[in-house]
């Protein structure tokens, strides 16, 4: 791993608003992410987080009375304030993203075929029909669709839950993007679909060499298919680095809930069988007032009154500068778990 | 479109008990259509009513109504049987149209008891026998089934079908331009100010629709004609009358007047009624077109197809379009309401010969026939309507194209 | 100054990581419709004009009801004179077209809220047992309901009107028949989600009957929703009523409305256009206001579909 390389993509400082009737919420406050080529990029955390916004951002697809910040740099072009007529070149051709809802995500009223095509010819103008839908049969037969052709001529509703994802992850790969951002691709479907889901998206990120952003709440997803994981609470950043790093090793107190608060189930007969799961106390901060100092503090088992003063900054770890958290406790992954046990 | 038909047979169900009820309530509610200021000899009312199947029981009346046919028994002689039409045995005696006194020679003798003053009149009608011998039924030549609606009872020389065919061209020579207008107005007016979420483009849309629908019909009617007949009329005339004298003859030729006048008017002559109920149209239908585009615009596909790069008039047009128009569509049901109840306002303040004012007319006047006429009528167009909308939503939705029903 | 506390309150459970539940889903509906410029201006509107109607005989004390005596020949049908303080002029009968207007805004506003009721309580009970009795029942009376709403109901009322008499009341029973539907099927879809809830099926398996289901948990539940979409059938109402009052099938003289007061007017409106104005003036202020108001308690109390 040589020190310096440059990002393929990289989140500067983001801050994402909502204004809505009965307040302004706060979503991502202040985010710094790089993503490089050809890695898998788990981003974890809560629902509410701010971990898809962030994301949706980059593409632009935010609601209405979304407002930004900061910069989301791509290819030399500031991504967050590029007009929709510059935009729209390198959404679903150079970045392309599969959505969570797959039962909602495909319009009820076109036919698949309809709606590869246009992804296609949106970007090659001058691909002919056939030669369109024959390269949309290809991507099906990839993401293991059985009789294509068939299929196209179909309409959404006339597919189950896991063939739908499979035609939006096909829809996603058609102009072979450099950057897949796939947002909880997975959370609606059966867990033995998950899997398959999974395996070709995996094989497919292997065969093309591009970067996947994979974002989820599930740690075990991330475990798997994951290199690097930035775990996120209320909207920002609490903990970056190489999966296994953080999963063996983990320095936030956050992370370190979460993962006790995740079910192993062939570790639960082992060792902590009689134990039983852990449970974070109290809630995520409401995000229309988050709070001055860190917004975990109120739930933290390590906190002291320095974390409800002031919000912790990310920064490398002192004795691993691939790895980076916000967090004032400098104790190791053995005290924390420690303090944990003992504040419950 | 087999839900689309099962649509129609429900609102045929539907309509065919509206009819009756219209039917009944008339006939059952205090009054009468023969009541005047001078009410005719008991001898005469009886006969009367008899004529137009009055003295039956209510399901009969209407059954006969419906099929020309009283459905009573035939009795010898053929002196007796108060029907439009019945069969008279061999020998029976008749007077004919022309006047004269007949015997009937065939066995089966269809004849038509056309005045009701207790004169018998008839009409030898060829093949009726052989007809019955096929069809072991009576040949029906009259009834709404066959298109005839009877005569008037207010005006009793007059058949119905005869204000209907005056009064239905008047009447939709202003609805469907109206129609028209507010869709092709509204739709795209509702999809821009959808696109343009509170921008000031959606705030003048959100204006017009809001104003198309609350001023109401009856408001704006007076207030076009004084605008335009009395103030522009005015105007005109201030301005042309000395210096071109062509374009005061034009105005005298009615071809720059606005307001209709006479029984026949030209073009111009219908282009107030339809502004007036266009603008209330186009009110509604740029308030659902706005609401069904906001909709699609926050959906989840639409959001798919801009992670696509898909510019906006595609997204528009190919993603927005579909699912943005059904709200319209389904809102068709109640716009043939609005315009068949505005066509009363309008037709009333424009002294247009349409449906609206015969149907005021005959529920005013007690003329059941009539009533039930243009009743009849105003229901077809609205069955008609909805069964062209259910086809198109059909077309529409892929989702009720291959089975289940409109959510 | 309470308003204050509550907002230190707020804060300080914000900051303690509490998810806010504090005020009660009403409270936040009004707070949300107080917020709401065009609605609370819309909502003053029809409050003056409610004291306007409610107040008319006042004004029948500045002009007179019936003809000014002081000159008829002077006053009958004249154009608006504030000196001899007809604001909005006189009829052919030399009668106050202001406060003809005021009289006319009272009956049009007595039909609605009488016949307003009238839809309310058909539209409850209809939607109620539709959305209880569920199964086919439901599915036979949505459908019904489905088909008449592409029905002209108004024009049945026309008929019933001229054959059953001009009675007010009758007015005001026919009228509320007509408007009945949009109620029915927003109350239905309320009731079945309440149905659905925990506490109803908390209630059923304590052995609470159905009667007592219905008056003691879906009534008070369904009340707020149904007031709402009562203020949004006012305005269709007097629509209603002064469209049959422009036919002449509405109130009968003495009595005036405003679609009455407008029908007059169309007649002369090319020699006596201000007898047309002032009722429809008054006519379109008031519908434009009470649909701002509905809409705005729709907004407050559903705030999803903006």
């Amino acid at each position: 791993m040589s020190a310096p390389r440059t990002p393929l993509l990289s989140i500067k400082d983001l801050h994402i608003e909502f204004d809505t009737p009965d307040g302004t919420v706060k979503a991502v406050n202040g985010i710094n992410i790089d993503l490089f080529k050809g890695e898998v990029l788990g981003i974890v955390g809560e629902s509410g987080s701010g971990k898809s916004q962030s994301w949706m951002a980059t593409l632009g697809l935010l609601a209405e009375n979304a407002s930004t910040s900061g910069a989301v740099l791509f290819d030399d072009h500031n991504l967050l304030n590029l007009p929709t007529r510059d935009l729209n070149p390198i959404r679903g051709n150079r970045i392309a993203m599969v959505f969570q809802d797959p039962m909602t995500s495909l319009n009820p009223y076109l036919t698949v075929e309809t709606q590869m095509i246009e992804a296609l010819r949106i970007h090659q103008k001058d691909m002919s029909k056939p030669a369109a839908r024959q390269r949309c049969i290809q991507m099906l037969d990839r993401v293991a669709i059985p009789d294509a052709d068939r299929r196209l001529k179909q309409f959404p509703h006339e597919l189950s839950g896991g063939m739908r994802q499979r035609v939006m992850i096909a829809l996603a790969l058609l102009n072979d993007p450099e950057i897949l951002i796939a947002d909880e691709p997975t959370t609606a479907l059966d867990v033995t679909i998950q899997a398959e889901i999974l395996d070709i998206l995996l094989d497919l990120q292997r065969e093309r060499g591009m970067a996947v952003v994979f974002i989820t709440h599930d740690l075990g997803v991330v475990a798997e298919i994951c290199s690097r994981v930035c775990v996120m609470y209320a909207g920002q950043l609490a903990e970056v680095g190489p999966v296994e790093d953080v999963f063996t090793d983990a320095r936030h107190p956050y992370t370190l809930s979460l993962l006790k608060a995740t079910p192993r189930a062939a570790q639960d007969t082992t060792e902590q069988s009689n134990e039983a799961l852990y449970a974070i106390p109290g809630a995520p901060p409401n995000m229309r007032m988050p709070p001055q100092g860190c917004p975990f503090e109120p739930r933290c088992a390590c906190a002291n009154s320095e974390c409800s003063q002031e919000n912790p900054k990310l920064e490398p770890l002192d004795d691993a500068p691939e790895r980076l958290k916000a967090c004032f406790r400098q104790q190791s992954s053995a005290e924390l778990t420690e303090a944990l046990n003992h504040g419950r | 479109m087999a839900y689309a038909l099962q649509r129609f047979g429900q609102m045929l169900i539907i309509v065919i008990i509206a009819l009756f009820a219209v039917f009944s309530t008339q006939r059952l509610a205090p009054g009468g259509p023969f009541d005047g200021e001078r009410p005719p000899p008991p001898a005469i009312l009886e006969n009367l009513r008899a004529y137009y199947d009055m003295d039956l029981s209510m399901p009969a009346q209407f059954y006969a109504y419906l099929f020309g046919m009283a459905g009573r028994e035939i009795e010898a002689n053929g002196t007796a049987g108060k029907a439009h039409w019945f069969v008279v045995p061999k020998n029976a005696e008749i007077t004919t149209l022309g006047g004269t006194t007949d015997r009937s020679t065939d066995d089966d003798l269809f004849v038509r008891r056309f005045c009701p003053w207790d004169q018998w009149l008839g009409q030898v009608l060829p093949g009726a026998r052989a007809h019955m011998r096929e069809n072991g039924t009576v040949f029906r030549k009259c009834g709404v089934v066959r298109g005839d609606f009877g005569l008037s009872m207010a005006r009793r020389s007059i058949y119905v079908n005869d204000y209907v065919r005056d009064g239905l061209p008047a009447t939709l020579k202003y609805a469907i331009p109206s129609l028209l207008f507010a869709l092709l107005l509204g739709v795209p007016m509702g999809f821009y100010a959808a696109y343009r979420q509170n921008k000031p483009a959606d705030f003048i849309m959100i204006t017009i629709g809001m104003f198309g629908t609350v001023v109401p019909n009856l408001v704006m009617a007076p207030l076009l004609i004084f605008l335009f007949a009395v103030q522009l009329d005015a105007f005109f005339h201030w301005l042309f009358v000395e210096t071109l004298e062509w374009i005061e003859l034009a105005r005298r030729q009615r071809t720059l007047n606005l307001i209709p006048s006479g029984k026949t008017g030209g073009v111009m002559h219908y282009v107030l009624p339809t502004l007036v109920l266009g603008t209330g149209l186009l009110g509604r239908i740029v308030r659902l077109s706005r609401a069904g585009a906001l909709e699609a615009l926050r959906s989840n596909y639409v959001r798919t197809a801009r992670a696509k790069g898909l510019p906006a008039h595609v997204i528009l047009l190919r993603h927005v379009f579909k699912p943005a128009i059904l709200p319209v569509l389904t809102y068709m049901g109640p716009v043939t309401a609005f315009i068949l109840t505005g066509s009363l306002v309008i037709e009333r303040a424009f002294s247009l010969p349409g449906l609206g004012r015969q149907f005021i007319a005959a529920a005013t006047d007690r003329d059941y026939t009539l009533l039930m006429g243009t009743t009849v009528i105003l229901l077809l167009a609205i069955i008609l309507l909805n069964f062209i909308v259910d086809l198109l939503y059909t077309w529409l939705d892929p989702r009720i194209r291959r089975g289940g029903g409109r959510s | 100054m309470s308003l204050l506390n509550r907002e230190r309150n707020e804060e300080a459970l914000a900051a303690a990581g509490e998810v806010l539940r504090s005020r009660s889903l009403t409270q936040l509906a009004i707070a949300r419709f107080l917020r709401n410029r065009v609605a609370v201006g819309a909502t003053a509107i029809v409050i003056v004009m409610i004291l306007l109607a409610t107040f008319a005989p006042i004004f029948e004390l500045l002009t007179g009801y019936e003809m000014d005596y002081q000159d008829r020949n002077f006053y009958s049908g004249k154009a608006p004179n504030w000196d001899a303080k007809h604001y909005f002029g006189t009829d052919q009968n030399g009668r106050d077209i202001f406060v003809r207007t005021m009289f006319g805004m009272r009956i049009s506003m007595l039909v609605a809220l009488v016949a307003a009721s009238v839809a309310l309580v058909i539209g409850v009970g209809y939607g109620a047992i539709s959305g209880l009795a569920g199964g086919l029942t439901d599915t036979i009376m949505m459908r019904i309901l489905d088909l008449l709403i592409s029905y002209p109901l108004t024009l049945i009322a026309v008929i019933a009107l001229a054959y059953f008499g001009r009675n007010i009341f009758i007015v005001f029973v026919i009228i509320g028949l007509v408007e009945w539907q949009i109620m029915a099927r927003v109350i239905r879809g309320q009731v079945i989600s309440l149905r659905n809830s925990d506490f109803i099926e908390a209630a059923r398996a304590a052995g609470v009957r159905p009667i007592g289901i219905l008056v003691r948990h879906i009534v008070p539940n369904v009340t707020g929703v149904a007031i709402v979409y009562m203020t949004l059938i006012i305005p269709e109402v007097i629509l209603v009523e002064s469209f049959l009052g422009y036919l002449g099938l509405g109130v009968q003289e003495p009595n005036t409305s405003l679609g009455v007061l407008i029908s007059e007017g169309a007649n002369s409106i090319e020699r006596k256009p201000w007898m047309t104005y002032g009722p429809g003036m008054f006519l379109v202020v008031l519908l434009l206001a009470l649909n701002f108001v509905g809409d705005g308690l729709r907004d407050a109390f559903d705030p999803k579909d903006r």
